[in-house]
């Protein structure tokens, strides 16, 4: 020590031979922190896996591929599929010549989409009108629909949207593919991540805790002196 | 013209105007329009005169209330003394006032071409060694027996030894670790040895910053046992008082309570005496919290927020006396308070507290640790422990410990309490920033003590070139609350403060800005 005038005594409440105090290390804080640490890491380790596996997701759940139209271009190959189950579907757009951002989301923005179902019944919708776009790598969502049973065909264009500067974007055809169900997996994945993250935080204060432990009274029979 | 070029002639040459035989060749009108330009001349310097004195008097008064005077209060506070005496007033002539106008302009002019950016650096240490092969600790030691043998004439025939146990807890259990240190160490049995008890105003790992109570804070226990004692078999008791509870009237502009005014009342009402008594420590916390200036930020605070009296066990309750508490205006009946001003050589001598202290010292007549100069005190006073209830270094206003750092030759500044590691009582370095701003003494007064506080101020005028006793800001008028006069308005101030106490999330923020300006007497009376 720098000061000559102090006798340093160490942590003399808890290390002196003769005190009735120790510090001990407190089991259940470490193990709830430990535990709150798995529950973020595992938490984490599920959004990254999904975020990065989503276009095989997608791929797994198609049930049919099309194309979407130029904006000045002659129709492109619609995507056909038979429904046994009436339910719903989501069409995606693979915009993979598309930075990701407002280029995308433009692109996104222009499809237009009309399905067609077995019994003549038309509905259409637009990427520019789905709420939030879900995303999955180089796949963004147009929209979805719920389809009867039977035959359905599904056919997309681009069509102006935004400024006629983004024009050129639009001239060139995409593919699109159309999965069973809704695109909702996203929200599940953020709650995993909200939870994920306050927990591994929590999980390194119990930690802390439960090293640095609390003050007990020490038993006659272990005290020196 | 030609009688005012002789007349300006002569003032400048420092004569009293023209010469007999000049004056004898003038007509009676010229004479006359002499003789009423020299009253003139007279009257306008006799003017001047009176400002430079007055202004001397002026710089005398705020010298006599200078903490450090010698070469490290020159440095701190400066060393000219403009103006001019009462005596040299008698006999100053008008040229050498314009002379020493002229003097002061050049060298006015000089210091701004020297150092045109305003910095200070120390002057140079008197003791440093010739060689840069002397260790830090072998210069410690040199300079400290130095000052050591520059006190011994001053010394009480009579002292105990001083020691200063420092041990190492943790914040959120540092007073149940320090009475069970005081308890198996046989302090707790032997108060009688025991000068005091403070809690280190430094902060350990400032760069975190946040709440203290995971971190190590350290405790010094200033006794004098010449040796181990046998272990107690009761802790003593450590009763807290809090700072915003009411427990002295005071009105508006009386002198505020100490925390040691009101321990030594409140253990004098239950009839405990300072040989029961461990001591009066005050409850310091010191984290980071915002300045409310967007442009600094966050800024490491040291404040008080109350005090901890340990006494024997077996005695009291200290706590349950009866409110408001009657403690007179300045110390205790019997009782001496002593506030020393250990801020103003920490700014001679320890001047970046994140770093170790300055060693060579630029004032090694100055103690260089608020330890030594406790030492100082206790022997030259020739206090005993028996009759102290009080020893501590400590602060008593909020204050800010991060210091100003000088960059790029001092054309910038920043703030900042982050230096080196140093070594902490658990034997490990650690960060820290050092605080500590008054060293406070609360011991029963004796005759004896009255003749050592007599040596005690010819060793600090003479030695340490001190008045220490200045500046230290402890009881401080109460201030005013006009605010409250308007009937209802405290009430409604009060509901007010605890929904904001709800909305807002940082407890410790909320405790440090909507601490009560004073401690134990907030609000004052009517």
């Amino acid at each position: 020590m720098s000061n000559p005038d102090i006798s340093p005594v160490g942590f003399g409440g808890t290390d002196h031979p003769r005190s009735t105090l120790e510090w001990r290390r407190n089991v259940w804080w470490l193990l709830l922190g430990a535990t709150l640490i798995l529950v973020g890491v595992a938490g984490l380790v599920l959004f990254v896996e999904k975020m990065t596996d989503g276009e095989a997701t997608v791929e797994g759940d198609r049930v049919a591929q099309g194309r979407v139209a130029a904006l000045s271009g002659a129709a492109a190959s619609p995507a056909r599929f038979v429904v046994e189950t009436a339910g719903p579907y989501t069409v995606w757009l693979d915009a993979g010549d598309v930075v990701a951002g407002r280029s995308r989301d433009l692109v996104v923005a222009a499809a237009h989409c009309t399905t067609t179902f077995a019994d003549g019944m038309t509905s259409t919708f637009r990427g520019a009108v789905q709420g939030a776009s879900v995303e999955f790598g180089v796949l963004a969502t147009i929209g979805t629909f719920t389809a009867p049973p039977g035959a359905v065909e599904v056919a997309c264009r681009s069509e102006l949207f935004g400024s006629p500067v983004s024009r050129q974007r639009l001239e060139i055809e995409r593919d699109f593919s159309v999965t069973n169900g809704g695109p909702n997996v996203g929200g599940l994945l953020f709650a995993a991540l909200f939870v994920a993250i306050p927990a591994f935080i929590f999980g390194l204060a119990a930690v802390a805790r439960g090293w640095t432990g609390s003050l007990r009274r020490r038993s006659p029979t272990e005290r020196v002196g | 013209m030609g009688l005012f070029k002789n007349l300006k002639d002569g003032l400048v040459s420092g004569t009293s105007g023209l010469s007999e035989e000049h004056l004898a060749k003038l007509t009676p009108a010229q004479r006359a329009a002499y003789d009423a330009k020299m009253a003139q001349v007279v009257a306008v310097t006799a003017d001047a005169v009176d400002v430079q004195v007055d202004l001397h008097n002026a710089q005398l008064a705020e010298l006599a209330k200078r903490p450090l005077l010698g070469p490290a209060g020159a440095w701190l506070y400066g060393s000219d003394i403009a103006g001019i005496s009462a005596d040299e007033a008698g006999s100053m002539t008008t040229a050498d006032l314009i002379a020493r106008s002229n003097q002061a302009s050049k060298n006015g002019a000089k210091l701004l071409f020297q150092n045109p950016l305003g910095n200070r650096t120390p002057p140079a240490a008197p003791m440093a060694p010739a060689s840069d092969n002397v260790d830090r600790g072998e210069q410690i030691a040199i300079e400290r027996s130095a000052r050591d043998a520059a006190r011994h004439p001053y010394l009480a025939d009579q002292c105990p030894p001083v020691v200063f146990s420092r041990i190492a807890t943790r914040g959120r259990t540092q007073i149940e670790e320090v009475t069970e240190y005081l308890a198996a160490s046989g302090l707790a049995a032997r108060p009688d040895l025991v000068y005091g008890l403070y809690r280190v105003p430094d902060r350990i790992s400032p760069a975190t910053g946040g709440s203290e109570s995971g971190r190590v804070v350290e405790w010094d226990i200033v006794h004098a046992a010449p040796g181990p004692l046998s272990a107690s078999s009761t802790p003593p008791v450590a009763v807290r008082f809090a700072g915003e509870d009411h427990w002295v009237e005071r009105a508006v502009g009386e002198p505020s309570v100490l925390d040691e005014d009101l321990g030594v009342a409140c253990l004098g009402a239950v009839g405990v005496g300072p040989e029961q008594t461990l001591g009066i420590a005050r409850q310091l916390t010191i984290r980071r919290l915002g300045s409310g200036d967007a442009d600094v930020g966050a800024e490491l605070f040291g404040y008080v927020t109350g005090m901890h009296v340990f006494h024997s066990a077996g005695i009291g309750p200290i706590d349950r006396t009866r409110r408001p508490v009657v403690v007179p205006t300045g110390p205790p009946f019997g009782v001496h308070i002593e506030a020393l001003n250990w801020a103003a050589i920490a700014d001679a001598v320890h001047q970046r507290r994140q770093m170790a202290y300055d060693i060579p010292s630029s004032f090694p007549y100055l103690p260089s640790t608020a330890q030594e100069l406790i030492r100082m005190y206790i022997e030259v006073v020739g206090l005993r422990p028996s009759d102290c209830y009080a020893t501590s270094v400590t602060h008593d206003e909020v204050t800010v410990l991060d210091r100003k750092e000088s960059l790029f030759g001092g054309l910038a500044t920043a703030r900042t309490s982050i230096g080196e590691a140093l070594p902490c009582a658990d034997g490990k370095d650690r960060r820290r920033a050092a605080g500590g701003s008054v060293i406070m003494f609360a011991y029963r007064d004796r005759p004896d003590y009255e003749v050592g506080r007599a040596r005690w101020g010819a060793y600090q005028r003479e030695v340490l070139q001190s008045q220490l006793e200045n500046e230290t800001h402890v009881r401080r008028p109460v201030s005013s609350t006009d605010f409250f006069e308007v009937p209802g308005l405290r009430q409604a101030f009060r509901a007010f403060e605890k929904l904001d106490r709800i909305v807002r999330i940082d407890g410790a923020e909320n405790e440090a800005r909507d601490m009560a300006p004073h401690r134990y007497c907030w609000p004052p009376v009517r």
